[in-house]
Formats: C-alpha cells, sequence, structure tokens
C-alpha cells in the first residue's frame, strides 16, 4: 500500500440488534482507500457490503451500530480523524462535501415529490456552498450537462418518475457530485439498471473520479463491473475480508476457494452455454459465532482445520493478501 | 383538465343526489305534511297558507322541481318559525360555523401533525407512548365531554374564559379546542402512521448522505411524502367538524349553522331544515374538490398523469 | 388467529374490559335492588357514598343503576345499526366491486350522496321525521356508517377479485354468485370483522352525541349521552353527576378504538382504514 491514504478502516465491526442482542454482521474488517483510486469491495448479497459502506458516513438502519473500530479520514493537512467518534452533526458537514454516495435503486433514492434540480441543488444549500439561488441553479445545469443528461435547463424541473432509470442514476451521481467531494461511495450503482446502460454508468463513474481527482469504493456483487472499473479489490464474505489484491492481479492469481468460485461464476461467451459454474449452498441465515473458518461449509478444498480454526490474513505478495488454511 | 371535469360534474350529481334524499326524507312523515309541520295547536287558516306557499298540495315531483329550481337561484324557501328567507339565515348564521372550523381546524392540524411528527420520529419511545396515549384519548373523548371539561376548568375553576360566545375572540378559544379535539387526535394518529411508512424509504438515506441531520431528513424529506394521505383526511374531517359543530355551538351557545338545524328540528321548521342540510352538503362537497385540488397541485405524479 | 389475539396485550385487556362492561351491564337488573327509574325525592341529588355509590341525580334516582341502564342501552343501540351498517355496507360494497360498471357507478354515486352531509345533520333529518326514538337513532347510526363500509368493501373487493384463481373461476363457468360466497366472502371477513370493531366506537358516540342534544333517546327512557344531557344544567354544583356517564362512553370508546387497532394488525394488516 502506499502512503497517500485517503480512508482506512482499522478494525470495524458493525453490529444489528436483534431481540435484545447485538449480532455483528461486519467482523473486524481492515480496508484502506488510496487517494484517486477506485477501490472495489465485493461479495453475496447480505454478506455486510453495504453496511461497511452505509457506516461510513452514518446512515445505517436504526437496528445497526458500529460496536468497534475506527474510521480513519486522513486530511489534506496530514491530520486523521476518525469519522466513527464524530457527532452527527461533524459527519453531515462532510457528507455531500468530502464523502458521497449513490445508491443501488435510483427511483426510491430520490424524493419522488420533489424536482430533480431542487434535489441536486439542496447540496450546495445545506453546505452553503452557493449562497445565491441563481448561480446555484446555473452549477446544477452545468453538473446535468457533465453527467450527460440532454436539454438539462428542460430537465431541471423533472420529476424522478419521469425519467429512465439509466437517467435516474445519471441524477444521483450528479448530486453527488455537486459538492465535488473527495470520496465517491457507490453501493452497487449498476444492479438496478439494463444491462446495456451498465456501461454507460460505468464509464460515467471512472470519468467523474478522473476528472474530480476522486477515489470511489464500488460496492457490487458483479465481478464484471470490478474489472471495468476497479484498481483495487476487496474480495468479502460473511463480514470478513477473504482476499485483497490489485485487480489484474486476482483476476489472473485468484487464490481464495470463494474468489475462484465467484471469477467462474461470471458467464463466458465461449463457454458452453448449458453449464454455469456456481458456488453450492447459500449465506447461512443465523449468524452465530462460529470458531472456524466461515466459508467452510461451501468450501471444495476444506480441511479438517478450517472448522475448528480461522485462518489469518497471509500476505502473498506486494498487494494481495488471502485469509486461507489451504493456500 | 377533464378529470377535474368529470370531478365537477360527479359532484353536481351528488349534490343533486343529496337534495332528493332530503326531499324524500323529510316528506315520507305520515299525514298532513302542513298539520305536522305546525304541530297539533293552529287554525285551518295557517295551515292552509302553508300548504299554499310551500306548494304542499302539489305531487312530489313537482315540488320538488320547484325547489330545485328555486335553489338554483338561490331560493331555498322561506322559513316557517323565523318568518325569513331560509338563505338569508343560513348567510348570517355560516360565519360564525366559518370562523369556529377554520380555528378548529388550525388547532387540531397544529397539534396533530406536530404530536404526529415527534411520535414518529421517536417511535416505541417515551414521548410516542405518550403522545399515542393522549391521541387515542383525543379521539375517544365525546365533543360534548371535551365543551363540558373546558367549561368546567377554565371558566368554574380558573375563571380564565368565558363559559359561552360572546362575540370576543376569548370566548371562541374554548369551542375551538372542544371542536378540535377528536380531530387532533385522528391526525395525529394518521401522520405517525403515515410518516413512519416513509421513515424507511432510501430517500431518506440520500438525504442524510447529502447532510442533512436525521430530523432535518424527516422534516423536509419524509413529511411532505406523508403530507398526501392528511390533506385527503383533512377534507373528510371537514364533514366529522361539521358534525361536531352542531354540539360545540349548542353548548357554547354560538348561533351558527348547527345550532339553526337544531332549532330548525325543534321547531320543525321543515323548509329551514332542508336548506341548512343542503348548503352544509355543498359546503363540503366544495371541501372535497378544494383537497383534490390541493393534492393535485402537490403530487407530481397526479399532475403528469392527466 | 386466537392465538395472536392471545398473544397482543392490547387486544386481550381491550377485549377483557368490553366482555365486562358487557356482562355487568346486562346482569345488572338481576343482581342489583336499585332500579334505574325509582324515584326517591328526599335523596336528591345526595353525593356518592354509602349505599348509593355514585350518588342519586336530580330525582333522587340511583346514579350507578341508571349508569348500568344506561349502558345496556347504548351498547345496544350501538352493537345493532353498527351491525346492520356493515351489512349494508358489504353488501353494497361487494356489489359494487364485484359487478362493476352501470351498478358500481350507481352505488359508488349512493355512497357518496350519503357521505357528504354531516352525519348529525343526516340524523338530524331522521329524527325530525321519525321523532326521538330508538328507532330513529338505530336507523340514523346505519345511514351515518353504511357508507364508509361500502366504499372499503368494495375497494378490498376489487383486489380481491383480482386474484388469479377467481378469474380461474370465472373462466371455467363457476356462477358468479357461487364466487361470491365461496371466494369472496371468506378473504373478506377479517376486514368486515375489523370494520364492525372501528365502527362500534363511532355509533356509540353518535348515539350519546344525539340523546346529549335532546333528540335521540328520551326520557324516561336512560341513556350515557341522556345522563349527560340531564346533568349538564348541575354541572358546576355537582360535577360528579355528570362524570360517571362521560367516563363510560369515553372508556367503552377507547377499548372498541384498541381493540379495533389490535384487530386490524391481527387479521387485516394490509388494508387501510
Amino acid at each position: 500500500m502506499n502512503e497517500d491514504i485517503l480512508l482506512e478502516l482499522n478494525n470495524l465491526t458493525v453490529s444489528l440488534r436483534q431481540d435484545k442482542e447485538m449480532i455483528p454482521v461486519v467482523s473486524g474488517i481492515n480496508m484502506s482507500i488510496s487517494r484517486r483510486k477506485i477501490v472495489g469491495l465485493v461479495g453475496e448479497s447480505g454478506c455486510g457490503k453495504s453496511m461497511t459502506a452505509k457506516s461510513i458516513n452514518h446512515i445505517l438502519p436504526s437496528i445497526a451500530r458500529v460496536t468497534d473500530g475506527r474510521i480513519l479520514w486522513h486530511e489534506d493537512n496530514g491530520s486523521v480523524t476518525d469519522l466513527a467518534a464524530l457527532s452527527e452533526k461533524d459527519i453531515r458537514r462532510r457528507c455531500g462535501t468530502d464523502i458521497a454516495m449513490v445508491f443501488q435503486e435510483p427511483m426510491s433514492s430520490l424524493n419522488p415529490m420533489m424536482c430533480i434540480g431542487n434535489q441536486i441543488k439542496e447540496v450546495l444549500m445545506i453546505h452553503k456552498l452557493e449562497r445565491d439561488p441563481v448561480k446555484a441553479r446555473q452549477k446544477v445545469i452545468q453538473m446535468l450537462a457533465d453527467v450527460g443528461i440532454p436539454e438539462p435547463e428542460l430537465r431541471y424541473r423533472s420529476f424522478p418518475h419521469e425519467l429512465s432509470g439509466g437517467m435516474r442514476q445519471r441524477i444521483m451521481i450528479a448530486m453527488a457530485m455537486i459538492g465535488s467531494p473527495k470520496l465517491l461511495i457507490a453501493d452497487e450503482p449498476t444492479t438496478a439498471l439494463d444491462v446495456s446502460i451498465e456501461s454507460q454508468i460505468l464509464r460515467l463513474i471512472r470519468k467523474m473520479c478522473d476528472t474530480y481527482s476522486m477515489s470511489a469504493l464500488i460496492i457490487t456483487h458483479n465481478m464484471g463491473v470490478v474489472s471495468a472499473l476497479c484498481d483495487y479489490v476487496y474480495v468479502m464474505y460473511l463480514g470478513t475480508i477473504m482476499e485483497q489484491a490489485p485487480v489484474g492481479e486476482l483476476f489472473k492469481n485468484p487464490l481464495h476457494p470463494y474468489t475462484k468460485g465467484l471469477l467462474s461464476s461470471i458467464p463466458k461467451i465461449e463457454g458452453n452455454p448449458e453449464f454455469l459454474s456456481t458456488i453450492p449452498g447459500t449465506i447461512p441465515m443465523k449468524r452465530t459465532t462460529f470458531k472456524g473458518c466461515e466459508f467452510c461449509l461451501r468450501c471444495s478444498d476444506d480441511i479438517k482445520k478450517c472448522f475448528f480454526e480461522k485462518a489469518g490474513l497471509k500476505k502473498v505478495n506486494a498487494d494481495h493478501y488471502v485469509r486461507c488454511h489451504v493456500v | 383538465m377533464t378529470a377535474l371535469f368529470k370531478r365537477c360534474l360527479g359532484m353536481v350529481l351528488v349534490l343533486l343526489g343529496v337534495m332528493v334524499l332530503i326531499f324524500i326524507a323529510l316528506r315520507i312523515i305520515p299525514g298532513d305534511p302542513a298539520a305536522v309541520l305546525l304541530n297539533e295547536h293552529v287554525n285551518e287558516a295557517t295551515i292552509a297558507r302553508l300548504t299554499a306557499t310551500m306548494n304542499l298540495d302539489r305531487p312530489l315531483p313537482e315540488q320538488f322541481l320547484s325547489y330545485l329550481g328555486g335553489a338554483l337561484k338561490g331560493d331555498l324557501g322561506q322559513s316557517y318559525y323565523m318568518r325569513q328567507s331560509v338563505l338569508s339565515l343560513i348567510l348570517t348564521a355560516f360565519p360564525y360555523t366559518l370562523k369556529l372550523t377554520i380555528l378548529a381546524a388550525a388547532f387540531a392540524w397544529l397539534i396533530g401533525i406536530a404530536t404526529g411528527v415527534i411520535s414518529a420520529m421517536h417511535h416505541d419511545h417515551l414521548p410516542d407512548y405518550l403522545f399515542r396515549g393522549l391521541s387515542m384519548f383525543g379521539v375517544s373523548v365525546p365533543v360534548f365531554m371535551v365543551a363540558l371539561l373546558l367549561q368546567y376548568i377554565f371558566y368554574f375553576r380558573l375563571s380564565l374564559l368565558p363559559l359561552v360566545y360572546d362575540g370576543s375572540a376569548l370566548s371562541m378559544i374554548l369551542p375551538a379546542i372542544a371542536l378540535g379535539w377528536n380531530s387532533a387526535g385522528s391526525v395525529a394518529r394518521l401522520t405517525r402512521s403515515s410518516l413512519m411508512e416513509q421513515l424507511d424509504q432510501p430517500y431518506l438515506d440520500t438525504a442524510r448522505a447529502k447532510g442533512l441531520l436525521s430530523s432535518q431528513a424527516v422534516l423536509i424529506h419524509g413529511l411532505r411524502n406523508a403530507m398526501l394521505p392528511i390533506i385527503t383526511m383533512m377534507a373528510l374531517q371537514l364533514s366529522g367538524m361539521l358534525s361536531g359543530a352542531v354540539i360545540t355551538e349548542s353548548v357554547f351557545g354560538i348561533s351558527g349553522l348547527g345550532r339553526l338545524a337544531l332549532l330548525a328540528v325543534q321547531t320543525r321548521d321543515m323548509p329551514l331544515l332542508q336548506g341548512t342540510v343542503l348548503f352544509t352538503a355543498f359546503v363540503i362537497t366544495l371541501g372535497n374538490i378544494i383537497a383534490d385540488l390541493i393534492s393535485f397541485c402537490l403530487d407530481p405524479r397526479v399532475r403528469t398523469k392527466k | 388467529m386466537i392465538k395472536a389475539f392471545f398473544q397482543n396485550k392490547v387486544a386481550v385487556i381491550s377485549g377483557a374490559v368490553i366482555a365486562i362492561i358487557f356482562f355487568v351491564a346486562f346482569i345488572a337488573p338481576f343482581a342489583m335492588s336499585a332500579d334505574p327509574m325509582r324515584q326517591d325525592l328526599t335523596l336528591r341529588l345526595c353525593p356518592p357514598g354509602g349505599v348509593h355509590i355514585l350518588g342519586c341525580d336530580e330525582l333522587g334516582r340511583d346514579v350507578l343503576a341508571r349508569l348500568l341502564a344506561g349502558t345496556r342501552n347504548s351498547l345496544l343501540i350501538a352493537t345493532l345499526p353498527t351491525a346492520l351498517a356493515v351489512v349494508i355496507g358489504a353488501v353494497l360494497g361487494i356489489l359494487g366491486g364485484f359487478y362493476g360498471k352501470t351498478i358500481d357507478l350507481f352505488i359508488t354515486w349512493f355512497t357518496d350522496v350519503t357521505l357528504s352531509f354531516p352525519g348529525m345533520l343526516l340524523a338530524m333529518v331522521i329524527m325530525y321525521t321519525f321523532g326521538g326514538s330508538f328507532l330513529s337513532v338505530l336507523i340514523a347510526i346505519v345511514f351515518m356508517e353504511f357508507g364508509s363500509i361500502a366504499r372499503i368493501v368494495r375497494s378490498v373487493t376489487v383486489s380481491i377479485k383480482e386474484n388469479e384463481y377467481i378469474q380461474a373461476a370465472e373462466a371455467m363457468g363457476v356462477s358468479k354468485f357461487f364466487i361470491i360466497v365461496k371466494h369472496i366472502l371468506p378473504n373478506l371477513a377479517p376486514t368486515l370483522i375489523v370494520l364492525f370493531t372501528l365502527n362500534m366506537p363511532n355509533s356509540i358516540l353518535s348515539e350519546s352525541s344525539l340523546s346529549f342534544l335532546g333528540i335521540g333517546i328520551q326520557p324516561p327512557d336512560v341513556s350515557l349521552g341522556l345522563m349527560v344531557n340531564q346533568s349538564k344544567t348541575l354541572l358546576f354544583q355537582m360535577p360528579w353527576l355528570a362524570l360517571s356517564p362521560s367516563v363510560m362512553i369515553m372508556v367503552l370508546v377507547m377499548a372498541f378504538n384498541y381493540l379495533g387497532d389490535a384487530l386490524r394488525d391481527i387479521l387485516d394488516p394490509k388494508t387501510k382504514y
């Protein structure tokens, strides 16, 4: 890892309250996001990816809480702030200006009763980035044009239901970008969209990161998105990081059985159409504490040790780490 | 526009139905209507005069058509007991009822929405339990009980406010609270449930991710979406309020529409009762159209659908 | 279903309160010596305590006995028209929702008409025609309530009708009457139960309001609203006279409201009322 780090998750643990019990869904993960890099966080649905993302800008649902660990934000001047310890007031001051977010379902993530222009303008107003309403409107229209909305002046007064899914996600991106944040968190940004729109949106996110020299954390279950967009990848299973590596390295040399499974689940053009590789089993429902490896019940390579001992994170080479007994 | 036109046409049909219904309901009394109207102790001449002025000797359809024709011209007939035109009596009484209803509605919506929002934002915590209990109390006490209780406390015990309406603004406070009390309870209950539905909507996460505090997000974005059913209910409540106004006006001695109707029943003044009921139905219908217009203007989804 | 009811604390408590009040009110005439009608002018306005736990009214009648008799009357006069209104509302709502077209238009229009005047004025028209009596209060309450019930039943029926098994039954040529009895009614039952429970408090309030205004139940009959009416002139001197019937109305209405809310959560959480 290089020195130019923007955000660091340090032993982050997020727990859900269930029947007066706190059940960890993210258990002590370490991650770091470098400046101007796009980092992917991959895993099946329900493995704690979204919880990780939402803990960064404190928008966890009311039953979830960060129970341990730190979220370290490296300021431009070199000082470090723990976001997890900030009060709501202080974290909100950073939301929209330092950290912005794009959500999975653009329809329900936009307020159906408010025209999109005003929803974007709201960011400028909240943070007093632009006090003059006319100039603010100009900025919004410029941003709409930047994310590829045709006729931005007309669209300013449109309502979410009048737009297509792809357009809505562009609006969400415009809303995220208008405060020129340093970090963009995109939670499954293309899952709800048509495949044909997907690549356009991914290209747009890439372009925005380059123009604004911004970092991004992309949450996805889709290895295709990772290969198209990311510089570095974390593979997560049941709240634990299983493998982490630069994208090229991971695709060339996947080591963890789970990563291998995810990669072979991508349908291939030249492959046998009758056969699509899957990972057997599903994510266990009850999150009980289990002393063995989280993945052992679904693993094809498991050895006896896997059931009784958690694997440590092994360094494979410079930037490649894996958590597996077998490797 | 066509939707609005259809709505208005529907309203006209409903009003026509109201007229027919009242007209029939008031005329199925067995026996000579005029004699029943005037009770027993009047002479033949009076009965004859009344029968003639009210066309009671003609067949029912003809009576109805002449009444309808008159109503369209603004002539609702003559009050027998008060010996004045019904419309002028109604128009003198209506401002009092209007003032009372508006004040009561203001009280109900202010208190109801405020407590409902607090309840929803602190759901399943102490303020919520408190306000839920209060709003249940609000919808469960009869209007007359609130009225008598208020009189007992604020007039008899504390001597703060006048017992009955005397024309001053101060004497309007108790009637307005008494009338608004029930509605405040139901507005609070609906506001709570409607806002609770919005609380787990993803757009509130978006608002927080933009930099709004949770409370701001709920008040600015959540409440805006929760308001539509509340506005619809406000229109429905107009009818309930005019019902309650009959009781409030009678307890506090306000000479509004409700008291006029009560007087009409007690003095067996059919034209007056008929006119009052028709006028009230008209007001409620108008209120429904206004509520429709408001939600039409507020909801962009309905607006584009037209 | 029954298990869910007994697990719901609110439902059990409010249900128990209602059951106890019903039981006491209907058993009272057989178990109590005090006659609600017997006047004893030596006991005029005697304050609560002693033999007459709740005191006596201005004619020296025992308030407790009158309270129980009034509760019995008020409950009767609330239950009957509510049940009737639910039946009428259900029939109209099912017809409108199931058959659609002209019948639906007509029924919608008719319910709109009854809903566009304030209940109290509608009741007054009926009082004017029939005079204040049990029967006219009953008719008035039915008229006040069946419209909104029909409206809800209609919308629920429409949504039930959209189910594929009903369309399949129709396609197989099953008769409409059979579909209504076999498929629609059972699905509608929870809604009807909840509607009945939620309309009970309205009926109690309507009856007591009409009697309070002097155009409902007439003396010498007793009802809770009438008792408040008779004691309002003595409100400041003898507030306890108005207190017991008022509290009884409130407890009944609250219990039914809580029960209705709980039943809706248990039986019919999807439909909005």
